[in-house]
């Protein structure tokens, strides 16, 4: 972990890029975001940023490139399991609108990030 | 010529968190399944024990392991299932609580035990290790760890054709990069060069163990893949 601070402007960026790839690259998450001014590594915390440009204005994509649905499952800054199903063939894009309306607010909210197909929540992010 | 042996499941643990202690979804051995047991952290002042499972205890023996410091820490383990059941392994942390880490799972059936392994760290470059496999149609399974967290594209080394099978990947451009992969029959017995050509930049850690495959005559294999978990925690 040497790679500046929480600000991505100490990495030369605008934001960060959070990047979790299972099932040989078929299954992707990338998530956009800032650094709130205080946070410091590795628990990094910041607001969700858009991309900018066509085609780049979003904050999170998903990417489902499998055959059968998979599933996000996250837990919130306060505790709550969220588990959102993405289906076969697709690639999804929130703006940070979007992920707010479906409680994703900041980096935080993506703690115990997992991706599987199983509906349920992984154990270890059940409340 | 021999036959690989087959990847039966491959549950990793989280890999965004500091949190110890982890674990993995469960698996169900058959006695002399290989179970090997990669972990990574985000620096060498975060450790790893040794792994845990319920029911039966498993012998864990670590195969190879790179502790240098201003690297990513990483641990290679194996097991040879002693007895048939389903567990859960976990793993705990030591040291600094300030990095990420976490681990992958890999369990193969139908093999005559692990073989070479291999170890190395670099301060920049497209990883790179070369493993001189001991038997014929083996698996290799691969972890790197990268303490410049580079996420910029990524492209695995190809082996006997084809290239790295990707397991997990986890980065951030500040904590680390988190890659496992495998490749599920390396040809001949000999040297290869394993690891990825990109990011070429990577502050480096990586390990390489070859799985052998089951010569003629030995162990009887399941015809098909029986199930391989993707659950990743």
């Amino acid at each position: 972990m040497p790679n500046g601070t929480c600000d991505p402007a100490s990495r030369g960026n605008t934001y960060n890029t959070t990047i979790m790839a299972v099932a040989n690259g078929k299954v992707e998450i990338i998530i956009r975001w800032g650094w709130d001014g205080v946070s410091v590594l590795p628990d990094c915390e910041g607001p969700l940023v858009n991309g900018t440009g066509t085609g780049n204005v979003w904050a999170v994509q998903v990417t489902n490139n499998d055959t059968a649905s998979w599933w996000v499952h996250t837990v919130g800054k306060r505790g709550q399991p969220r588990n959102v199903e993405f289906a076969p063939g697709s690639v999804t894009k929130f703006t940070k609108t979007q992920a707010s309306n479906n409680g994703y607010d900041s980096y935080s909210d993506f703690s115990s990030l997992v991706l599987d197909q199983d509906p349920n929540p992984p154990a270890q992010n059940k409340t | 010529m021999a036959t690989p042996p087959t990847l039966i499941a491959s549950p990793a643990s989280a890999l965004n968190t500091t949190t110890t202690p982890k674990s993995v979804a469960s698996i169900t051995v058959q006695t002399n399944d290989i179970i090997v047991v990669q972990g990574i952290t985000g620096d060498a002042a975060t450790t790893l024990g040794t792994p845990t499972n319920t029911n039966t205890g498993q012998t864990y023996t670590l195969q190879q392991s790179v502790v240098v410091a201003s690297y990513c820490a990483e641990y290679c383990w194996t097991a040879v299932a002693s007895t048939n059941q389903a567990m859960v392994i976990s793993i705990a942390r030591a040291g600094a609580s300030t990095n990420f880490w976490g681990f992958q799972v890999t369990q193969w059936r139908g093999s005559d035990g692990v073989g070479a392994s291999n170890k190395t760290n670099v301060a920049s470059g497209a990883p790179s290790l070369s493993l001189t496999t001991l038997g014929a149609n083996s698996a290799v399974c691969v972890q790197n760890g990268d303490w410049s967290a580079l996420n910029t594209a990524r492209t695995w080394r190809t082996v006997n054709g084809a290239a790295t099978t990707e397991l997990s990947y986890f980065a951030d451009a500040s904590n680390y990069g988190f890659y496992t992969g495998y490749h599920p029959d390396v040809g001949a017995a000999g040297a290869n060069t394993y690891g990825l050509t990109a990011p070429n930049t990577q502050k480096y850690s990586i390990i390489a163990i070859e799985v052998k495959g089951a010569a003629a005559g030995g162990p009887a294999l399941p015809p098909e893949l029986i199930m391989q978990t993707m659950r990743t925690y």
